[in-house]
């Protein structure tokens, strides 16, 4: 049976940690209580996927650093106001840089996954508000 | 939405990516590598597990220990929990309805959605993966007490559960029992208390120490 509930194991968290600590701009990481944080759910997609393509496929961290910081440059010398950049927008221009390299993804097929995932209304399977239980236990049924 | 779409930047000299079209990338990036064989959706929902817990607004916590201890919001929480929870700001998603479930001595409440993964963001922040796990979604409708049991939360049998299926239109959340011990804590103090699993109703909130 699936375990639902399964938590990284305690070493996972000082590990990726640590990989967050060496990356460039680290105090323009968002952070909540001193914990790396994310606003929206795709930031943490795209972060876990980046921390988990490193350690599965064990290319070596400073490949994502330096993207990541081209990434930000490339940003920097095209806009005037430089206080104002996104951090995990940045990051997502970054691993698609590595992973183009890579050769895991070409622009192309990015350019139309997006599409047709933009074309495709989110709530399009379960929109319906369902507005009574859908099971209910009563209580005492074994006592 | 417009407060979110100010904050994205533009890339590279294009046009501003909105935040829909940002996730629309970073999902697209994620489905042809898994596709590819790549990563597996495993590993990266390992990863994103790491720091899940720090995603999104979370104002979930706040909403519960003001509903315990100021009677007139729980009224209006438990009536209308999207225009409750927009008392404490937050703007919500348009065009979704929010409930909140209160849970009594007699009365627990369970939540999940049976098709995907629909879940009260703007007040729980990012769901956990193990939300859209077939095996929760199957599960929580057909063996709710084993569920929570696998979670640490073993109801007495004179409990009645009912389990909810969240939707685009109606996302529900439960309000938990306040514990004992708490009387003349600050609402701050009591939302410490406040647990993600206790909103969706598969754990417990903290209960204070000694």
């Amino acid at each position: 049976m699936q375990t639902i509930n399964e938590r990284p194991s305690p070493d996972t968290k000082p590990r990726v940690d640590s990989l967050v600590d060496v990356l460039p701009f680290n105090d323009r990481i968002p952070r909540h209580d001193g914990e790396v944080a994310f606003d929206h759910a795709w930031e943490i997609r795209a972060f876990a996927m980046t921390v988990a393509l490193h350690e599965r496929l064990g290319f070596p961290w400073e490949e994502f650093q330096a993207e990541l910081i081209g990434a930000i440059e490339r940003w920097e010398a095209a806009q005037s106001d430089l206080a104002q950049w996104s951090y995990y927008e940045r990051w997502l221009a970054a691993l698609e840089e590595l992973a183009r390299g890579k050769g895991w993804v070409t622009g192309d097929e990015l350019d139309s996954r997006t599409r047709e995932i933009l074309d495709q209304p989110s709530t399009k399977d379960h929109h319906h508000a369902v507005r009574d239980p859908v099971a209910i236990v009563p209580a005492g049924r074994d006592a | 939405m417009t407060s979110t779409h100010e904050k994205i930047q533009p890339v590279e000299g294009l046009a501003k990516h909105s935040d829909e079209e940002l996730a629309a990338r970073a999902k697209a990036m994620e489905s042809i590598l898994v596709e590819k064989g790549i990563i597996g959706s495993d590993a990266i929902d390992y990863m994103s597990s790491v720091y899940e817990n720090e995603v999104g607004p979370q104002l979930g916590a706040q909403v519960v220990a003001k509903a315990w201890t100021d009677p007139e919001f729980k009224q209006r929480l438990l009536a209308d929990a999207t225009e409750a929870c927009k008392e404490l700001g937050f703007s919500g998603m348009q065009g979704e309805e929010m409930t909140a479930l209160e849970n009594t001595d007699d009365v627990h409440h369970l939540v999940v959605c049976t098709l995907c993964s629909c879940y009260p963001w703007p007040v729980l922040g990012l769901p956990p993966n193990w939300y859209k796990y077939p095996a929760y979604r199957a599960r929580a409708v057909r063996d709710p007490r084993g569920v929570m049991k696998e979670f640490g939360l073993d109801l007495p049998d004179s409990v009645e559960v009912r389990v909810w299926d969240s939707s685009a239109e109606l996302r529900y959340f439960v309000l938990p029992q306040r514990p004992a011990g708490t009387d003349g804590w600050t609402e701050e103090q009591l939302a410490a208390l406040v647990t993600r699993d206790a909103m969706i109703g598969v754990g417990d909130v903290r209960h204070p120490e000694g």
